[in-house]
């Protein structure tokens, strides 16, 4: 990178500051948002805990943790250096067994879809293996983790009772139209709107079992309430097009990938943006000013 | 606050901020109002795309409305589909006659809450149920791959010179004839050298046979023409010509082994089948001998110059030769023929003279792509590799509901608008880049404002094949090179689409588009190769669906941006324009539907040694 430290010489660099993801928009900002562990999420609704057990489907509220070691402090192991610098989390100490929460977000305006979900994840919480798919977001956790993060996933700004859903199976029907509740499709109709309160309530749980009682998730939000929360492009809230940052970041990306793939030091020599020699840009630059200056020789 | 702005025509001022230089620089406001409610205005010219009418008749519906009120309220699959009542028939007389129960819509997840759409299969006005299209309940489909299992071309060079040289034999016009009508003969599982010999029932093999394939006029006429490959009369004159300086003086003779023996064995019997057919024909029609140069006479005629269409695979997917696996994308592209009576002028310069030409190129490479789609996602996947009963949405995206073509139609009249006066396009990472960029984010806008689309190409990896497909192959076709094509698809996926939506395929699907873009480009063999030569036996190319058609659609337009004859192997494309085969590569998409509302007949069947058909 000697190229790129000559031409920082002379500038002083402050400290790293992660800047997560490139865009001035307001979509590339609730992306930011999302990612960024050091910014809280918005609450938006409440979910009582023992609702939220039932609505996992993973244990009866009130039931013990299943464990599937002993807790880490009866555990008399091998001495490891790493499992000194890394604290467990509470779950992993207590010995539960892992278990997971996974969301389907719709194509309409959702307030988080998969890679954003994956990136969110990885960037605010601690024990945690995520796989992405093109409606749905698997979290797996060890079970107490889990539940308090599912807590914060649902009770914030990150979910939209109408357009993400909880569910363990028959994940599809992200890209259906809504229903007439302006609700995302569920084959295994797990909620409803329910017109009297006005909120989603689910009558199953994750795995599409009966609940005993139906549990209200919050109110859904109108489209246009929606839209400010929407983290894609979209032709009608921001055409992806018009965004010339991230073009030029992926643009960037995807030419360095490929250069310094064959060889990592050509990207001393090689703008990955433009895919020509630091040299030849300083020509252009050079030609043009000559231009602007009344032309050539 | 989008709505806002619309209804202050005022604001529109604020649109658009003033500098200096007068040109308007536009800003976060300028993007944030709803255009669906402008609908009216553009709706007059968007009823005029195929796109439109196309889901319009698939849906019956409005595809711009994003709320679907009937849904939960169809009936289910039954109520929706002929040929789901038809399986719940049989479900029921299968239960009664064998007392185990069969076929059953009671267990599992109620199908057709939501719309079951008919497929409206593309570039005709045929539509057909969903389950027409499985690979299981379509015999055009299985013909198709049987027709690609069963061939094997043998080279008569070698032999013929091992005939003259070790044997003494003499190769003359009739001894080369009567070789030819012996080979019918063998191939079929005719006896010619043993005396006491049970044969097969020539009603049970009537599509195997053999023709003579050559590039030379002169030794092409000194065969009988009932076993002649004429690739003069299977082609435009110019891509004719250019097939027979491909294939040159040598002599090959194609050979059909019985769609029989494929739905019995594997394609490597079909190789070993070839092998021993055309070896008899040699011993019968020359007489030869018992004595020790026939075992070089024997590897000569077998298997010197043998070609199959596929190779053996590696260990994990192991099969034998001649297996959809194994056959290399460039091959896949030249089993297509849909171009065969196209002048082959380079894509390029055809669509900036003649639209229409531009736009007959681009239904030929659509053609290659459902033959791929068929071959690699529905057999290969969906069959041998999974075990499962096809991914038939994955091939639907391909050749239903005229969407490729819409896209396709779009930018040939882009290219022939404002590329007129241009000589060529620059075969450049950065070029691609951009047409690329412009095609992807031009189709999520399509996506985007049709619902229905969304809905109709529900799952993500269906999206991300037409991403795939339709930036990078137009490429290849513009520029003429599929690698440039190869390396844009990783980035047509794995980062543009992905980025824009924040979401891909399904779990796994951005795998080969995220080992590491410089595998795309590659062309040392334990990174890549050749695209032409890679194909679904290359390791790096994971069990991921929806994939391959891009890769063989690349490797076709490739050859059509070239204005070549072929992809890699003139051999193969002049095998496949043969009239003869029961499924015709010309024109797979007919086929295909031809096979949906059951007309297509298949060979390979048993009917005639069945109970009561003698």
């Amino acid at each position: 990178m000697a190229e790129l430290k000559r031409r920082r010489r002379g500038r002083k660099i402050k400290k790293y500051k992660p800047q997560l993801y490139p865009g001035p928009d307001e979509v590339s900002e609730r992306r930011r948002f999302a990612m960024d562990a050091s910014r809280r999420l918005k609450r938006f609704r409440s979910i009582p805990d023992d609702n939220l057990v039932m609505l996992l489907g993973h244990r009866h509220p009130g039931e013990l943790y299943l464990s599937i070691h002993p807790p880490l402090d009866e555990l008399v192991e091998k001495y490891d250096p790493v499992k000194n610098i890394v604290e467990p989390t509470p779950g992993a100490r207590a010995g539960d067994r892992i278990r997971f929460i996974l969301f389907t977000d719709s194509v309409y305006y959702p307030p988080m879809a998969p890679w954003l979900r994956a990136r969110a994840y990885l960037n605010r919480y601690r024990g945690i293996d995520t796989v992405v798919y093109s409606s749905r977001q698997l979290l797996e956790m060890r079970e107490r983790d889990l539940e308090a993060v599912s807590k914060e996933l649902i009770e914030t700004n990150l979910f939209d009772p109408g357009r993400v859903a909880i569910r363990g199976l028959t994940t599809h029907g992200h890209s259906l139209r809504l229903d007439e509740d302006g609700l995302m499709f569920d084959a295994r109709r797990r909620y409803k709107f329910d017109k009297e309160i006005g909120e989603v309530v689910y009558i199953k749980n994750a795995q599409a079992e009966i609940l005993d009682m139906p549990i209200p998730v919050g109110r859904p939000m109108s489209e246009r309430e929606a839209r400010g929360q929407d983290v894609t492009y979209r032709w009608d809230v921001a055409p992806y097009k018009s965004r010339t940052e991230i073009m030029s970041v992926i643009a960037r990306y995807g030419t360095a990938r490929i250069i310094g793939g064959y060889n990592p030091e050509l990207l001393d020599e090689i703008d990955p943006l433009y895919g020509v020699r630091y040299d030849e840009i300083d020509k252009i630059k050079n030609n043009s000013e000559k231009y602007k200056n009344g032309g050539g020789e | 606050m989008a709505e806002d702005v619309n209804v202050n025509k005022d604001d529109r001022k604020k649109f658009f901020h003033w500098r200096s230089t007068k040109i308007p620089l536009a800003t976060e406001l300028s993007y944030r109002y709803d255009p669906m409610e402008m609908k009216e205005k553009f709706l007059p010219t968007e009823k005029q795309r195929e796109l439109y009418n196309s889901l319009n008749k698939v849906f019956s519906d409005d595809p711009m409305d994003k709320m679907n009120k009937k849904v939960y309220k169809y009936g289910g699959a039954v109520g929706q589909s002929r040929a789901k009542q038809e399986f719940v028939e049989w479900g029921k007389k299968l239960a009664k006659e064998r007392g185990i129960p069969s076929y059953n819509r009671e267990v599992g997840i109620p199908l057709g809450q939501r719309y079951y759409e008919p497929q409206l299969i593309s570039g005709t006005d045929i539509i057909v149920d969903f389950d027409d299209l499985n690979l299981y309940n379509n015999p055009a489909m299985q013909q198709m791959i049987d027709d690609v299992k069963r061939t094997v071309i043998i080279g008569l060079d070698i032999p013929h010179r091992v005939l003259q040289l070790r044997v003494g034999k003499e190769i003359t016009p009739e001894s080369m004839n009567l070789y030819m009508e012996t080979l019918q003969h063998t191939l079929g599982g005719g006896a010619v050298v043993q005396e006491h010999m049970a044969e097969v029932h020539p009603g049970l093999t009537y599509d195997a046979y053999a023709k003579i394939l050559t590039g030379d006029d002169e030794l092409k006429e000194q065969f009988d023409k009932r076993w002649v490959l004429d690739v003069d009369k299977e082609f435009h004159p110019e891509r004719a010509e250019k097939l027979k300086k491909g294939i040159g003086e040598s002599l090959y003779v194609v050979t059909r082994n019985p769609t029989l023996r494929v739905r019995m064995a594997d394609g490597g019997a079909i190789k070993r089948g070839s092998a021993i057919a055309s070896t008899m024909a040699f011993v019968a029609s020359y007489r030869l001998t018992g004595e020790a140069v026939i075992s070089d006479f024997a590897y000569a005629a077998k298997h010197a110059q043998q070609i199959a269409m596929g190779e053996i695979m590696w260990q994990s997917r192991s099969r034998a030769e001649n297996e959809p696996g194994g056959i290399p994308y460039g091959y896949w592209a030249d089993i297509c023929t849909a171009e065969s009576y196209l002048e082959p002028k380079p894509f390029f310069s055809a669509v900036v003279e003649d639209l229409d030409e531009g736009k007959r190129q681009l239904d030929a490479a659509l053609e290659a792509g459902t033959i791929a789609a068929v071959a690699l996602e529905n057999y290969w996947l969906g069959v041998y590799m999974s075990g499962g009963i096809s991914f038939t949405s994955a091939s639907a995206v391909v050749m239903a509901g005229n969407i490729l073509d819409d896209f396709v139609y779009r930018f040939a009249e882009l290219l022939h608008t404002y590329f007129k006066g241009h000589e060529r396009f620059p075969s450049k990472w950065m070029t691609g880049r951009a047409i690329t960029e412009t095609a992807v984010q031009y189709m999520m806008e399509v996506y985007e404002k049709y619902p229905a689309l969304f809905e109709y190409h529900w799952g993500g990896g269906l999206r991300m094949a037409v991403m795939g497909i339709i930036g990078p192959a137009l490429l290849s076709m513009t520029t003429g090179d599929a690698m440039l094509g190869n390396m844009l698809v990783n980035y047509a996926i794995g980062l543009i689409a992905k980025e824009g939506w924040v979401r891909t395929g399904f779990s796994g699907q951005e795998v080969q588009d995220h080992i590491g873009m410089p595998y795309s480009c590659s062309l040392r063999a334990e990174e890549g190769g050749l695209i032409e030569l890679r194909g679904m036996n290359t390791p790096y190319i994971s069990y991921t669906a929806t994939h391959s058609a891009a890769a063989v659609a690349q490797c076709y337009a490739g050859m059509m941006g070239r204005g070549s004859a072929w992809c890699t192997s003139p051999l193969v494309k002049a095998a496949f324009a043969d009239p003869h085969l029961i499924f015709n590569f010309r024109e797979p998409r007919k086929e295909i539907a031809r096979g949906a509302l059951r007309e297509f007949e298949p060979a390979g069947e048993r009917d005639i040694v069945r109970p009561g058909r003698r």
